[in-house]
């Protein structure tokens, strides 16, 4: 598939979110919008609420997990990653909305400001309150980490309530939207656009995704806290290429039957589907009761972190479970000329799973090696020492899957060692 | 993300709190005002018995002069006397910027500055009497240092006007006289029609949005295309907050010929108001029988 612009996803989103302004701007002539220091306030209250309402309903396309997003954001995960940017923005421009619409009236009576936000007969407005409020009543569980993923995706698809009702403010409230037709138009456009991906996903996707069944076929541990599950195809398996994962939920009541995203640890070539999880989280824990014969529903794959097709040699760095793609990229290595050198962060021995697997593959391969990193003896791995290691970095693709604060900290280590920023790719592990 | 998020949550509710409270104290404090207000009425009319010559008293400048503290705050606006005491908290200005007129005639300073029309709807509330003019003292906050001699210093004599709404230039003699008459009529509200004179019938009241148009939320086109008009349905879906600004527009009621009730004219508590037929409404005391006695004394 061509390889759109990296940024192109993330011009498109913010220009959508623009052109209300647009549109609202050639509405009315703009001297009168900031002629007094109230209609300033308006003008401000009803930029944020546009673009805010744009936003919101643009990212339930990003949550919609349709393989054409991945061609605009170059993999699922960048497009959950533009999905948490743009609903960060778009939340924080809805909560300036009414601070700065009630500001306005603060010199004519506070009384009449501050019974702006209590919920009154002034239907248009509630619908607004409301909203607002659901909003930052989910949004609080999504911030708050401690939560179980399951619990977190149960309470993000409320959104789309908070979504409803600050539709129905949209367009009852008097302002532009409901007096400028184009202005009008183009926010029915974008609010029927969200509420359809909405259904889509939270409702339709059941019916309308594609999903591959698979059976457990065999369950390993290989350590005391990860497990390797290997399944068979029901009928026929999922294509994907190295590096790629899926959502995958299990026929079972005490695991629950939300999906999750998880990297494919096998090759393309293996008739069996291999995750490697390491138990981190809730979920992960729960696997543990998961019992062979355990039928399982995969959608995907998704994501774009390996291409097999450059010729420049490569550094591949893996912290602890981040190991998984690397896996599945490992096993696919033909024997091509160039270098992959495949550094094995982890903490320990023990914790290092697989790599009896990898120290194979790279006795029969002569262009890949592995080299093992244990943080308990070496200390913290810098930029520096991967150079060491691997030498001159500034020619190579560097692949980096691992904790996002490990990641962080090695792109900028990165880029002070001048590689250049395409030459890094990273696998996003945070999703929602 | 997660710090930008937090950060603007604590912001919004922060500021939502203190609105909140601030909302809460501000109607607390309205409330707190007039029962002062009234607790000193009744030691007032305790006075008031002792001394049945004090029971009036003159609104001159020199009146006025007296009440010069944020505690105790009267003003001359437009040869009528105001009470700004509770009000001063609420000045959007800051009290300070008021507190320099205590006592004094802010006419210049209430049209320089930039007071909207809804200051202007406020004043009726805080009005005492008009200049010059006698009150009961009863109801009104007298001075500490009050003088039992009080005459009228000031060089001119108040010639009150009566309060109609602001009749704009073009406005015909019939026009005022059928407001007069029978309250203001369709026919009447109809010739304001355009953006640089539109009055609009809202629920059978009259105003006149004129200089709002420019603020209107929803454009200016869609205010207009109401003038002349009756925008009850129209304005049906708007915000209570719209109403409120609404009301500050407010010009008189749509006539069915009864009463001349026009604009929400001053009335001071405790003074009554008589029309005469010419149209000029004079403020006088009409009932306190010891004050005519006492003017017939000062007559002789």
């Amino acid at each position: 598939m061509k390889r759109l612009n990296k940024n192109i996803g993330y011009i498109i989103i913010s220009g959508f979110s623009i052109l209300p302004v647009l549109l609202w701007i050639f509405a009315k002539p703009i001297s009168l919008r900031f002629a007094t220091e109230f209609t300033v306030f308006s003008s401000i209250g009803q930029i944020t609420g546009l673009i805010g309402m744009t936003l919101f309903a643009l990212n339930f396309i990003l949550a919609s997990r349709l393989s054409f997003l991945e061609d605009f954001f170059n993999g699922m995960g960048n497009v959950y990653f533009a999905h948490r940017l743009f609903g960060t923005i778009s939340f924080i421009l809805l909560l300036v909305h009414p601070i700065v619409l009630i500001l306005r009236l603060v010199p004519i009576s506070l009384l009449l400001a501050s019974s702006f936000i209590v919920p009154s007969t002034n239907w248009p407005l509630n619908f607004g309150i409301f909203s607002l409020i659901l909003m930052m009543i989910f949004l609080t569980f999504t911030i708050y980490n401690k939560i179980p993923y399951h619990y977190l995706k149960i309470t993000h698809k409320f959104l789309g309530l908070s979504f409803f009702f600050a539709s129905l403010h949209t367009f009852l409230i008097p302002s532009d939207v409901s007096s400028n037709l184009l202005l009008k138009l183009y926010m029915i456009l974008m609010v029927s656009t969200g509420i359809t991906f909405f259904v889509y996903r939270s409702i339709l996707s059941r019916f309308l995704v594609k999903k591959t069944k698979y059976i457990v076929d065999n369950i390993s541990y290989l350590n005391n806290k990860t497990v390797e599950i290997a399944m068979l195809p029901l009928l026929e398996g999922i294509c994907f290429r190295p590096g790629q994962f899926i959502f995958i939920s299990f026929y079972d009541k005490d695991i629950g039957l939300e999906s999750h995203p998880f990297s494919i640890s096998s090759s393309c070539e293996d008739n069996k589907l291999r995750l490697t999880i390491k138990s981190l989280g809730d979920f992960t824990a729960k696997l543990k009761s998961l019992e062979i014969g355990t039928v399982a529903e995969v959608e995907g794959p998704f994501g774009r972190f390996y291409e097999s097709n450059s010729n420049k040699d490569q550094v591949w760095i893996a912290g602890g479970v981040g190991i998984t793609p690397f896996l599945s990229m490992a096993k696919s290595i033909n024997g091509s000329s160039e270098k992959i050198d495949l550094l094995y962060v982890s903490k320990n021995p023990s914790e290092s799973v697989c790599l009896d697997n990898l120290c194979e593959i790279s006795q029969e391969k002569e262009n890949f090696k592995v080299l093992p990193y244990y943080t308990e003896m070496q200390g913290r791995l810098n930029a520096e020492t991967i150079e060491r290691l691997t030498g001159d970095l500034k020619d190579k693709i560097i692949y980096l899957c691992g904790p996002s604060l490990m990641m962080k900290s090695l792109k900028y280590q990165f880029a002070k060692l001048n590689v250049p920023k395409e030459n890094i790719r990273l696998e996003e592990f945070a999703f929602l | 993300m997660k710090k930008a998020t937090l950060i603007s949550l604590m912001v919004f509710w922060g500021f939502m709190v203190a609105l909140l409270t601030a909302g809460f104290v501000f109607s607390q404090n309205n409330s707190q005002t007039t029962k002062d207000e009234s607790s000193k009425t009744a030691v007032l009319e305790e006075s008031k018995k002792k001394d049945a010559s004090l029971d009036v008293l003159v609104l001159s400048a020199s009146e006025v002069a007296k009440h010069k503290s944020a505690s105790n705050c009267w003003m001359i606006i437009s040869n009528k006397v105001y009470d700004f005491t509770p009000y001063m908290n609420s000045h959007p200005g800051g009290s300070s910027t008021i507190t320099a007129y205590c006592g004094k005639d802010g006419t210049a300073a209430f049209n320089e500055k930039p007071h909207s029309n809804y200051a202007a709807s406020l004043l009726p509330k805080y009005y005492i009497g008009d200049l010059n003019s006698e009150i009961k003292k009863e109801g009104v906050k007298v001075a500490t240092t009050s003088n039992k001699n009080t005459t009228i210093e000031s060089p001119f004599t108040p010639t009150p006007v009566p309060y109609v709404p602001q009749a704009p230039a073009n406005t015909t003699v019939q026009q005022q006289l059928s407001q007069q008459q029978g309250g203001i009529t369709a026919l009447d509200v109809a010739s304001h029609n355009n953006a640089s004179d539109c009055w609009m019938i809202v629920s059978g009241k009259v105003y006149n949005v004129t200089s709002y148009i420019p603020s209107h939320p929803g454009g200016s086109g869609s205010i207009t295309a109401y003038c002349g008009k009756d925008a009850t349905s129209a304005f049906s879906g708007h915000s209570q907050n719209a109403a409120s600004i609404l009301g500050s527009y407010y010009v008189g009621d749509l006539g069915s010929g009864t009463s001349t009730q026009v604009n929400n004219s001053p009335q001071p508590s405790n003074t009554n108001i008589t029309t005469t037929n010419q149209g000029s409404t004079v403020s006088q005391i009409t009932t306190q029988s010891s004050f005519s006695r006492r003017e017939h004394d000062d007559d002789d």
